[in-house]
């Protein structure tokens, strides 16, 4: 069961196209970082999950419904926090709380005690007060705190200093701990999501690059060097799955992202007779360059 | 049910400052307007300037009431997509009427709560509220709707400005426009065109408001709420340029105008000013309005005339007329002064411009002219009377009136009065108009009787007086000064005077058209009637 299923999604602004024909899946109950450069299109595909935009072609569901189509039962079962999202400021922390509170019949007083505790947050301070990292605390303490089936994050480490970014990936690992819900997060940058993720989708100008396990992922990328026994050009012919391969002198580097143990020694041998051949595992940040920089050399690529 | 209650409570906790304000200021208006009649001399000159005041708190409350309700409006924000309230469970359905009745509760309720305990507490009776309490509520419900449709557009202060610069065009072209693009071709304005003019123009804002609130709301895209504003103003620039009379509209227009049309008309005297070499001339028609219904004030207002069978556009002229000569003769009718028989007539003057050139051509010759006058038409009544001593009062439908101080030197007497009145009074049988032109606003006057002499007095022109009146709540301070004839000038006679106090209906408009043939002299000067106001 997919959380979430996007299908041929598009959208325009006039003559810009925001997306293009994006298809992502997210299984329930996974942590998924939606990442991609900015002004991949994240946002917008967020804005049309949660039934602020429509798209302008293709489909969305979300837990189940149509995205146009989502109604109170649908809403009081996501919790959204957003870089972008205007807050009640004239509220205290409190009042924000108590105003939530009656939209929501699943509201868990108890969570919203701990996390409270756990975000240490001062109440009765107007949120016009609070830092922003206080404030996306807030945020987020009133999404979880009604125990939502799907948890949508925009953006939400953006501008925050690297101290309190670290509190927030914590809160949200932590909350994670207290509940069964599906997290669907967007990011520019893989770090801020690394720890937190377990499925990935990476897009780019509008597009689907990626859209799979981290596991998956790690299993499935590797960086191979290959000391050559001459210095011949070598970076021909090379099998499509290898990427970004680069040569200096007898050195030559690439990454092999349909990586099988033997497979691809195999077939660095058979290419290069004589060679020493040593690979290493990948980040999911060093994945995540590899893929973007192959996205912006092959802009029209299909997905990897 | 109760998340709307929810979000109105929300919204009622973040703008307790502006029903504060708002109550505040509409009480203090009230308060100021009443305590400067209660502290202040009157003097003719701060008639004027208590009326100046009184538009400029009034226009003062209309501008908090609309920005207030427009906070209300932007406190859920639906201009712009990702506000606060789309991330909760809540449908646009809900959010609109959250808003609708939050503008009730916070913007139209307490100040209509306000007002009416403002002017009970100033004296005005709870029984003559109604009227003046459904005017305010049409003028602030106006207000929030208009706040509903462009605050729904906007976002914040910046963008309300845009967007106010488009509500004026709305709202405010369409009532002044026509004269400067020539809509209105008609010489004098038939009053159930101009009505309808009014009715289709103000239908079209109203539309257009509810039409852009919906589509903000419901259907969201701003693109569209511009187009529907672009055609509310289209629609209403074309209700404006309509010439067909809406008679039909108005169940006692028709009536109206059937009456005046049947009143007979004649040219009492016709006279040309000759003029100083290369001079226009002067051309003064006496016209007599014979036949008039006891119980109806009339009085002209503007008219045209033109010769028959000329290919000249008609004439404008100005109007002289007398308010209180006419006042006077129903006055003396309505206390059986006068035989009942009498033919009660409107005597005025219509005066026009003419080229120098066509004087030769007109003086001295028979011919036959058509006539156009607009005439200001009104309900007769005696509201009631008082003896004439410090202290009494008149109690009437209207409201209420006291005299404050009577004195006299023998040939002039003076009457304080201070006067709370209710100047919306539904006017049975005639219509009921939509707006301030059109809308029922009753006037009052004063005079003295003599019951013993049969004799009737009118304030003489020194007298003075202040008032102010907003949503048809009129309060008076005035002095009325009379002029006593010879005979009972004297104090001993004060008793045998007594306080009459009459009120003219609604004012409703009619035009009266006749021919008539007249052979104008040339007279070295124009002679006005001294009596004759302009």
């Amino acid at each position: 069961m997919n959380t979430i299923e996007i299908q041929n999604l598009a959208r325009r602004f006039g003559r810009t196209t925001a997306i293009d024909d994006l298809s992502l899946m997210v299984p329930e109950g996974s942590v998924f970082a939606l990442l991609g450069p900015n002004g991949a299109g994240k946002t917008t595909t967020i804005k049309i999950l949660m039934n602020f935009i429509p798209p302008t072609s293709g489909r969305a569901t979300v837990l189940g419904v149509d995205s146009q189509k989502l109604g109170r039962n649908e809403r009081s079962q996501i919790g959204y926090v957003s870089e972008n999202q205007i807050l009640p400021l004239w509220m205290t922390v409190r009042g924000l709380l108590d105003y939530c509170r009656p939209f929501y019949p699943t509201c868990d007083r108890e969570l919203e005690k701990t996390l409270l505790r756990k975000f240490d947050l001062p109440e009765d301070r107007r949120l016009k007060d609070l830092s922003r990292g206080m404030l996306m605390k807030a945020a987020l303490l009133c999404a979880l705190a009604y125990r939502p089936r799907l948890l949508v994050l925009d953006e939400p480490f953006s501008g925050l200093d690297p101290v309190i970014r670290d509190e927030f990936v914590q809160g949200i690992l932590e909350a994670t701990e207290l509940g069964n819900w599906t997290v669907f997060i967007s990011s520019h940058d893989i770090e801020e999501v690394e720890r937190l993720a377990d499925h990935i989708g990476l897009i780019d100008r509008g597009r689907t690059k990626l859209n799979e396990s981290s596991e998956s992922l790690l299993t499935r990328f590797r960086r191979f060097e290959v000391i050559l026994p001459g210095s011949a050009a070598a970076l021909h012919d090379l099998p499509p799955a290898w990427l970004l391969p680069d040569q200096v002198g007898d050195r030559m580097v690439f990454v092999d992202s349909q990586y099988s143990p033997t497979a691809t020694e195999t077939a660095c041998q058979q290419r290069y007779p004589g060679a020493v051949v040593t690979s290493a595992p990948m980040s999911l940040r060093e994945i995540f360059l590899t893929l973007s920089r192959t996205s912006r050399k092959t802009p029209n690529g299909t997905a990897l | 049910m109760n998340l709307i209650w929810h979000i109105i409570k929300k919204d009622l906790s973040r703008l307790w400052l502006g029903i504060v304000f708002l109550t505040g200021f509409i009480a203090l208006k009230v308060f100021l307007i009443h305590e400067i009649f209660s502290t202040t001399e009157v003097t003719r000159d701060w008639s004027s300037r208590t009326g100046r005041y009184q538009a400029l708190l009034l226009v003062g409350q209309w501008i908090l009431t609309f920005f207030v309700a427009v906070a209300v409006v932007q406190e859920d924000p639906v201009s712009e997509p990702g506000a606060f309230w789309e991330t909760l469970p809540i449908s646009r359905r809900q959010l609109l009427g959250a808003k609708i009745l939050g503008v009730l509760l916070i913007c139209v309720i307490p100040a209509l709560v306000t007002l009416a305990l403002a002017w009970i507490k100033i004296g005005l009776p709870a029984s003559m509220l109604g009227w003046p309490l459904a005017s305010a509520a049409e003028a602030q419900l106006a207000l929030c709707l208009m706040a509903l449709a462009f605050g729904g557009l906007t976002k914040n202060s910046g963008h309300m400005i845009f967007w106010m610069i488009g509500a004026t065009m709305v709202l405010a072209i369409p009532i002044m426009a026509p004269e400067a693009l020539h809509l209105n071709t008609l010489g004098i304005l038939s009053p159930a065109t101009r009505f309808t003019q009014l009715f289709w123009a103000n239908l079209a804002c109203i539309v257009t408001g509810i039409a852009i609130t919906l589509n903000q709301y419901l259907y969201p895209s701003r693109s569209r709420s511009i187009a529907l504003l672009a055609i509310g103003l289209g629609l209403s620039l074309l209700a404006m340029g309509t010439t067909h009379s809406g008679a039909a509209l108005l169940p006692g227009q028709r009536r109206l105008d059937q009456e005046i049309a049947g009143l007979p008309a004649q040219i009492t005297q016709a006279t040309i000013a000759k003029p100083n070499l290369g001079s226009d001339a002067t051309f003064l028609t006496r016209i007599s309005l014979e036949q008039i219904p006891s119980d109806m004030m009339i009085y002209p207002y503007s008219g045209t005339w033109s010769e028959v069978h000329s290919d000249h556009p008609p004439a404008k002229g100005n109007i002289y007329s007398s308010n209180v000569g006419l006042l006077k003769q129903l006055i003396s009718r309505a206390f059986d002064f006068v035989p009942s028989t009498d033919n009660r007539s409107a005597d005025f003057g219509l005066e026009s411009i003419i080229p120098a050139a066509d004087v030769s051509r007109i003086a001295g010759h028979q011919a036959s002219y058509d006539f156009q006058v607009a005439m200001d038409v009104r309900h007769f009544g005696i509201d009631g009377q008082s003896e004439l001593v410090r202290g009494a009062t008149i109690r009437s439908a209207l409201g209420v009136t006291e005299i404050t101080s009577v004195t006299s030197d023998g040939t002039i007497l003076r009457v304080e009065i201070d006067a709370r009145d209710s100047g919306l009074n539904p006017d049975p049988g005639w219509f009921v108009g939509i707006d301030v032109e059109y809308r029922t606003l009753s006037g009052f006057g004063y005079a003295l009787i003599n019951p013993k002499t049969k004799t009737v007095l009118m304030p003489a022109r020194t007298s003075s007086g202040m008032g102010a009146t907003t949503y048809g709540i009129a309060l008076m301070r005035a002095k009325l000064q009379f002029v006593l004839p010879p005979a009972n000038g004297a104090d001993a006679t004060i008793a045998d005077w007594r306080l009459v106090k009459v009120s003219l209906g609604n004012r409703h408009r009619a035009l009266k058209s006749f021919t008539a043939g007249m052979t104008p002299k040339e007279t070295p000067r124009i002679e006005l009637d001294p009596a004759w106001v302009d």
